[in-house]
């Protein structure tokens, strides 16, 4: 099935090796080893790039799949060009085309020893599942990660853009260093509970991908969101800080409260 | 599943009865349900032994209020008790318990309901087992279909969620940030004064077949997550322009951009269906990629639209070994039996509700029930 | 033996409970306060959930006065939470003009 989705994505890019890195609910997500238009590009791999493309879903009706596509892969490109301009860590797109939803970017991220991309999700799981190790999962190391996830993801929110889809599989990790990946519903907003809600929903995430340690790894993500909520670097961080944690416990209340009839 | 069922059976006695009542929400139903000894399998299937539905229906525009409900189900359950009973061919005293639906749902209905619960179960000597409606429609799923751990999409007139099973409980992915879906229809079919018999969701389903032009609509999707209202509000301003009696509303004509015709309200319902169904496909075509599954099991009302299953198909063939899975009218709307069902297999663990922890609940999270016959 | 239902209402600002019973009149199964809401009759729909007539047997008459009783607890109740109603909207009213402490709990 995945065959028929790559005989689609050569009819735009033909003669253009592709290996197939994931399969994600709305994106394929492939490797090659051919920059679009330059042969020394100016990124620290020269040999390696991602190319992420959404396929035509055929549940939906044309006009709403077209819309969609073409939507999502605009959004998600500006919004990449946007971080990489303050600095936040994210892929930089080399090209794009619209329409048939394709962005060729930067390739990040690394192998773990089980062949996986180093995606946050895939990683804990390593330590979880492979591994089974509970001092591993509750090291140090983990703490960090995800203590790092937390200031990034606060640049992000102090910058008043919002991910739109926190889960695990959207954080990867290069050496402990996390990147942001995948802004197909990503947005800009100032406002307290769009940000809650985006801490929401990678808390819910997590606690539904990593069950067992979940509650450690989203303490540790909260501390590093408040700790860059304090930094000299943003204006009324704490106050902001504040506003947001005050909407987040509102937003888990809210989960539990919705009424639900029949 | 190695969970020991039978360690409460009767001896001498070969097999489990049990009797449902469901009335959280226009529905009120009875089932009665017979389990074998022994672990639930392919070879050793629950029996339905009747499955009796009476629906209170408003006139077209009206909504259900909670008040005619409750009266509806008190003055309905003993008639509806008693066909399950002659149908069984069970009598009241063969039974090994009395199943309720203790909520989620509506405070009067279900208080309705559960006072006959209680009253059988004080006639009959039986004890009492409370049943969270969700799990009645997804343990009654697993069972019809056979389908061992899909991830489920719930979706009825009070609830629209995306649940996969996880460590005893069943944990929601996906849900609707405002509306249920249900609601979402319901609500569109008073706008446009379309009948309630047999079921709004049901006319609005029929129209949407004739329907072509696709009138464009915001897509809500956020996350993992869905929201509803804005749709709504969308689609009733557009109703109310094209089809409202308002004096200052000069009824303007919305034209199809491509081939010039009229959008007329069969276009109305197919616009609002593409939209909505393909926004719950996608959070759970979401789901399934973020718990590595391939199979969908579609519980609730609104699962017995031929739209929504015909989408959802589409999309897990795109997947390896996809598998969808439905069941009928008879379980797919609120009945009875599913609270029978999973109610007895509560039983079987030796979970009952003593009388005074029967109250019943509006707000009763599916994730809040410990799965105590699955270790898996 | 004939039983005849009652029911009793008691609460704290209440100084006797308040005993309920069918009385001597003629009852029947069609109670006042337990009809079908006038919304939806006014929308053109029709009664189908009405209760059965009582049948002329011990239990039928038992039903019939149950109908009664859950009338005058109904009436009761319904005075009772506007008389509730009136007097936490009176709030500032009381405050003002009768002295009343507003920490004092209603």
């Amino acid at each position: 099935m995945t065959d028929h989705i790559i005989q689609q994505v050569q009819v735009h890019l033909p003669n253009i090796p592709l290996e197939v890195v994931s399969q994600g609910a709305e994106a394929l997500v492939f490797q090659t080893s051919v920059h679009p238009y330059y042969s020394k590009p100016c990124l620290p791999h020269q040999d390696k790039f991602i190319i992420k493309f959404r396929p035509r879903k055929p549940y939906r009706h044309p006009k709403i799949d077209a819309a969609i596509t073409k939507n999502r892969t605009i959004g998600e490109v500006k919004f990449m060009a946007k971080l990489t301009k303050l600095g936040i860590k994210a892929p930089s797109v080399i090209l794009a085309d619209f329409p048939n939803g394709i962005i060729w970017m930067e390739y990040l991220g690394k192998k773990l020893p089980n062949g996986d991309v180093s995606s946050l999700k895939n990683w804990l799981w390593y330590y979880e599942k492979v591994l089974a190790d509970e001092s591993l999962c509750l090291g140090s190391e983990v703490q960090q990660a995800c203590i790092n996830v937390g200031l990034l993801i606060g640049k992000l929110h102090l910058n008043d853009m919002i991910h739109g889809d926190l889960t695990s599989s959207n954080i990867l990790l290069e050496d402990s260093e996390p990147v942001l990946i995948d802004f197909g519903l990503s947005s800009y907003s100032g406002m307290a509970e769009d940000k809650a809600v985006d801490l929401y929903v990678l808390e819910r995430a997590m606690l539904s991908t990593h069950s067992k340690y979940s509650d450690h790894y989203v303490k540790w993500l909260l501390q590093g969101y408040e700790q860059i909520h304090g930094s000299k670097e943003f204006r009324s961080g704490g106050k902001k800080l504040v506003e947001t944690l005050r909407k987040l416990d509102e937003v888990r209340l809210r989960g539990r409260k919705r009424s639900m009839l029949g | 599943m190695t969970v020991d069922l039978d360690q409460y059976a009767k001896p001498g006695k070969g097999y489990y009865l049990a009797l449902g009542l469901e009335g959280s929400a226009n529905k009120l139903g009875v089932g009665i349900i017979k389990h074998h000894l022994g672990q639930l399998s392919s070879t050793n299937r629950a029996e339905v032994l009747s499955n009796v539905r009476d629906t209170y229906i408003t006139p077209p525009g009206e909504g259900f209020l909670p008040r005619d409900t409750a009266r509806h189900h008190r003055n309905w359950v003993v008639r509806i008790i008693k066909k399950a009973l002659v149908e069984g061919n069970v009598r009241g005293t063969d039974l090994d318990c009395i199943c309720f639906t203790q909520g989620p749902g509506m405070g009067a209905p279900l208080q309705s309901v559960v006072i006959a619960a209680r009253t059988l179960s004080q006639l009959w000597n039986l004890p009492l087992v409370g049943v969270n409606h969700c799990i009645g429609h997804i343990e009654m799923g697993r069972e019809i279909t056979g389908a061992h751990n899909p991830v489920v999409l719930y979706v009825s007139g009070g609830n629209t969620q995306v649940i996969a099973y996880s460590d005893q409980r069943y944990r929601i992915f996906g849900e609707t940030l405002d509306i249920a879906i249900g609601n979402c229809l319901d609500r569109f079919a008073r706008t446009l004064m379309i009948p309630n018999e047999p079921a709004p969701g049901y006319n609005i389903e029929q129209m949407a077949k004739k329907g072509k032009h696709l009138v464009s609509l915001p897509y809500t999707v956020k996350g993992m997550d869905l929201s509803m209202s804005g749709i709504l509000a969308n689609i009733d301003q557009i109703a109310k322009d094209l089809f409202g009696k308002a004096k200052q509303v000069k009824n303007k004509q919305l034209i199809d951009e491509e081939t010039g015709e009229p959008i007329t309200s069969e276009d109305l319902c197919f616009s609002l269906q593409e939209v909505l169904f393909s926004m719950l496909v996608e959070i759970t075509e979401r789901a399934l990629a973020h718990v590595n599954s391939n199979q969908v099991l579609i519980v609730g009302g609104v699962g017995s639209n031929e739209r929504l299953q015909e989408m959802m198909k589409l999309m897990i063939q795109d997947r390896k070994n996809g598998q969808i899975y439905a069941t009928d009218e008879r379980f797919c709307i609120d009945n009875g039996i599913m609270i029978a069902h999973a109610g007895l297999l509560s039983y079987r663990t030796g979970q009952t509700n003593d009388l005074w922890n029967t109250v019943c609940t509006q707000r009763f999270r599916t994730d809040e029930v410990f799965i105590k016959w699955r270790d898996d | 033996m004939s039983s005849v239902p009652t029911a009793t209402y008691g609460a704290p600002d209440v100084s006797e409970p308040i005993v309920f019973e069918p009385g001597q009149q003629i009852h029947t199964t069609n109670g006042r306060t337990t009809q079908i809401s006038d919304i939806v009759l006014k929308a053109g729909g029709e009664d189908r959930d009405k209760p059965t007539e009582a049948k002329d047997t011990a239990l039928g008459q038992l039903r019939a006065q149950l109908t009664t009783v859950q009338d005058k607890v109904n009436e009761f109740l319904t005075e009772r939470m506007k008389k509730e109603k009136e007097d936490k909207t009176d709030v500032e009213r009381r405050i003002l003009d009768d002295g009343v402490d507003e920490d004092d709990s209603d």
